[in-house]
């Protein structure tokens, strides 16, 4: 079911009201029967995949649960009879026994989005190695991917581990881990909660609250506008320069570029407005995947604001693990004594990140132009976190001051540039046209000789108005929403009727703008990963 | 309590918000019907000319683009008005060719037909071609009646937000000061196309025969067509079936033109009514080159011109029930044996 159409919108409309009418107890039955829904209208020949996820998640967590509680009383029990190396022995096998569940079922489930995911990526560099010596090796895999499976699937890792590291507790309802794992608002882009953040608030009663509603609409709306305005209309746009860029000029493919990155922020954060506000209109907070990315300081700081969820996850999942692994904490030591003491403290973060980025680029798609995005991202965080210290020297040295204005405008400049160049990597086709994308923006200086030569690609000027207004919209939101949320400061400073005349005015700009842009644009960019 | 006061002021948020939406809906769609600023509004010249047209021509963009009203009437001493529409549905014909029988003493009414009156799915292509019909017929009940008749319910989103652009974009005329309440780009119904659309391949030995036209005629359309002829005949009016000049270059392209020739000559001898099929008229070939083509199969201005001249000597003599037969080929394959397509 396409978000961006009446038909989502009545659904949300009829769950809300159901999900107020009904008594407070069910309240979470109504939300994983309209999860179980919208998933099967997207394919329900793949719900068994989820129900496998969410299934096996649940009876590993308890398993894992369990055996951690009977393994802590007996050994208090058996305090007094055991010597110290019996309770270790004990402790360590089992230890390994959780960790084998915990291992099978990470294997399990990885298994799986990796299946549906990389098979042809895996199968087509197998046909290209072959090839060298002159096989074949032929992809006759039809299968259709599993909605929202790179998302569900961290999801119900991340409550995994953290139950294996008591870090929650195992839930012994199976439907509400189902709900956990299926909820429809974040399945197909995220966020990718914790149980800890979502689980209390999708089985907690939730009350009907004006203000929820009305904070939680306007969000929904403001993200229908960045969608449908902006997202939809940059989108033909991009399209044009990414599949046109060798006969445009150099500054016609940076603006396509520039398109890109304001096209992607729409898309991305459009959705999680829509989904949050209406989750707000529920009482449940998702967790927030943007704070202002485009106005970080760094490509560090910049991926702790942008899909921040997913970041989270990474952090928590695979590089603390790897940071503080045993392996690394001594190869760590074992190059301090060697190599020096900045090698020894960088090192083991290093491996770390290098695992981290590789592997999110493998998250974002099955290419070899993912995987050199997440290098890219992960050697500027590298270079960067290794010349700390230089880079300070040479800020002391030529007297610049970290809290002055335009060094700090001038870092977010760079900042997104930076991001800007190494987004389009894997976005305009294969790794070498990502590579002629930079190229021609690099190489390429003929100045165009007028605005049609300029924008080549712009069809409509009431559009181009329309996109450019909406994105000097957005950043201006932005810039307001640095100490305080622009729904807040609504709401104390803009007269309630004013307010919602205001919103009005922007349904008629969705709908003047939007709804033709969207035509053929419904889909969103972070569904495809 | 408290449940039932946030439910209140929840329900007062809404009502404001849709309140707004909702009058300044009506007031965008007010400035749509009321204007005349889209090409195919002429409401009110309709209105004016209501009671003294006696020919009527109905169909879709190639009678549209194809039939000039002003040399019918020269030619012929009558009164016409070409009804015809882009995307025009049978639904939509039937609604305008009722309004206005009802309130002209029409004797003579042009059916323009095409594959594509037979073909065309109206529940595959959407709502587009009877959009236009709400802003052209005259007055609310009409198009009250014809939104209940013509639109699914699921349909209802997209009527809704055609007639608020076309409202706004009719409000942005008003405001920068283009807004007109009559219609300037049509000349008794007849579109005169703005410019041409492209140059025809004149290549025709590469395309010779080398597509197919959908040949499914839906009962549908069908049951629409013998329902145009039955409006005609209640109002007292004699149906005469046409089919428009298509480009040499269309003619050559398509390998079952004959399969549709033949289905409307059968449909006339049974219906009883006249059909001339434009394409195989003898004069045709030499008379509207490809270059009087806006595009492959709609005529330009100029072709207009010379086609609605020789419609018109057709009519003519239908009128004065002289036979005509020997003005046109009999069929496709005699129009390729007097032009084969390696002479051309």
């Amino acid at each position: 079911m396409s978000i961006i159409s009446v038909s989502f919108l009545l659904l949300l409309l009829g769950l809300t009201i159901v999900y107020f009418l009904v008594p407070k107890r069910l309240q979470w039955w109504v939300l994983l029967a309209a999860s179980l829904g919208f998933y099967a209208c997207g394919g329900w020949q793949l719900l068994p995949f989820v129900f496998l996820t969410a299934l096996s998640t649940w009876g590993a967590a308890l398993w894992i649960s369990a055996r951690q509680k009977r393994d802590k009383l007996w050994l208090k029990a058996n305090r007094e009879t055991l010597t110290k190396a019996e309770r270790a022995a004990y402790k360590a096998r089992g230890n390994a026994r959780r960790r084998l569940v915990l291992v099978l079922c990470l294997v399990l489930n990885l298994g799986i989005l990796c299946a549906f995911k990389y098979v042809h990526f895996l199968l087509a560099q197998a046909d290209a190695i072959a090839a060298r010596f002159g096989g074949r090796v032929t992809d006759a895999i039809h299968w259709a991917v599993p909605l929202g499976i790179s998302f569900y699937t961290f999801q119900t890792v991340g409550y995994l581990c953290d139950v294996y590291w008591e870090k929650a507790e195992a839930e012994r309802n199976p439907f509400k881990v189902l709900l956990f794992t299926s909820f429809f608002p974040q399945i197909t882009q995220g966020p990718i909660s914790t149980w800890n953040d979502l689980g209390p608030q999708l089985f907690a009663p939730h009350d009907l609250d004006d203000r929820n509603f009305s904070r939680g609409a306007q969000r929904m709306l403001w993200g229908f506008f960045k969608k449908m305005v902006v997202a939809n209309i940059l989108s033909v746009y991009v399209a044009d320069v990414f599949a046109n860029y060798p006969g445009y000029t150099g500054l016609t493919a940076f603006l396509g570029a520039l398109c890109y990155s304001a096209q992607i922020y729409a898309d991305f954060s459009g959705y999680m407005d829509i989904m949050c506000g209406f989750c707000e209109i529920l009482g449940i907070r998702l967790t927030e995947n943007f704070e202002r990315p485009y106005f970080s300081k760094s490509v560090a700081e910049y991926w702790r604001r942008w899909h921040i969820s997913l970041g989270a996850w990474f952090k928590n999942y695979v590089y603390y693990p790897l940071a503080v692994s045993r392996w690394n904490q001594r190869l760590g030591k074992w190059s301090k004594k060697r190599l020096g003491r900045t090698v020894g403290a960088y090192l083991p973060a290093t491996i770390a990140l290098v695992v981290v980025w590789l592997a999110t680029g493998l998250w974002h798609g099955a290419s070899w132009g993912y995987i050199a995005w997440g290098g890219v991202n992960g050697l500027f965080i590298i270079f960067s976190m290794w010349m700390e210290k230089p880079f300070d020297r040479c800020k002391k040295a030529l007297r610049i001051r970290e809290s002055a204005w335009l060094w700090r405008a001038f870092q977010v400049l760079r900042t997104f540039l930076l991001v800007t160049f190494i987004k389009v990597l894997p976005e305009v086709g294969s790794l070498r046209d990502g590579l002629g994308l930079w190229k021609r923006i690099l190489t390429e200086h003929t100045l165009p000789g007028s605005l049609a030569e300029l924008l080549p690609f712009v069809d409509s000027m009431r559009n181009l108005a329309a996109a450019v207004f909406g994105s000097i919209l957005m950043f201006v939101v932005s810039l307001l929403q640095r100490r305080e949320s622009v729904r807040t400061r609504m709401e104390r400073r803009v007269p309630y009727v004013l307010r919602i005349l205001l919103f009005v005015a922007l349904f008629f700009v969705i709908l003047y703008f939007g709804v033709p842009a969207s035509t053929d644009q419904g889909g969103f960019l972070y569904a495809e990963f | 309590m408290r449940s039932f006061k946030i439910a209140l002021k929840i329900l007062r948020t809404v009502g404001i918000f849709l309140l707004a939406v909702a009058v300044l809906s009506a007031g965008f769609v007010w400035c749509y019907l009321h204007g005349e600023n889209f090409h195919y509004q002429d409401s009110r010249e309709r209105d004016e000319l209501a009671g003294s047209v006696t020919v009527l021509v109905n169909g879709a963009s190639y009678a549209y683009m194809g039939v000039r009203p002003d040399i019918l009437d020269r030619y012929l001493g009558v009164r016409s008005y070409n009804l015809s529409g882009m995307l025009m549905t049978m639904e939509g014909r039937c609604a305008l060719l009722e309004e206005e029988l009802s309130r002209n003493p029409v004797h003579t009414v042009v059916l323009e037909v095409s594959s594509d009156t037979l073909t065309r799915n109206r529940s595959e292509e959407g709502p587009h071609g009877d959009l236009p019909i709400l802003a052209k017929l005259n007055n609310s009940g009409d198009r009250w009646r014809f939104l209940r008749r013509a639109f699914p319910i699921s349909e209802y989103p997209d009527v809704y937000y055609d007639m608020v652009s076309c409202g706004v974009e009719s409000a942005a005329r008003f405001l920068t000061g283009t807004y007109s309440t009559r219609n300037r780009e049509l000349a008794r119904g007849f579109y005169a196309t703005p410019k041409k659309n492209r140059e025809i391949d004149t290549n025709y030995m590469e395309i010779y025969h080398v597509r197919s036209l959908p040949d499914e005629i839906l009962p549908e359309n069908v049951a629409g067509l013998r329902r145009l002829l039955q409006i005609c005949r209640d109002h007292g009016a004699k149906p005469v079936l046409i089919t428009t000049p298509q480009s040499r270059y269309y003619n050559y392209l398509y390998d079952n033109l004959e399969y549709f020739q033949t289905w409307f000559s059968a449909f006339a001898a049974e219906e009883k009514v006249a059909y001339y099929n434009f394409n195989l008229a003898i004069e045709k070939v030499s008379t509207i080159p490809d270059s009087l083509y806006y595009d492959e199969n709609h005529l330009s201005p100029e072709g207009a011109e010379i086609f609605s001249a020789l419609l018109a000597r057709v009519l003519d003599a239908y009128f004065h029930g002289r036979d005509v037969s020997d003005w046109f080929y009999p069929s496709y394959a005699d129009l390729e044996i007097a032009y084969p397509v390696w002479d051309a």
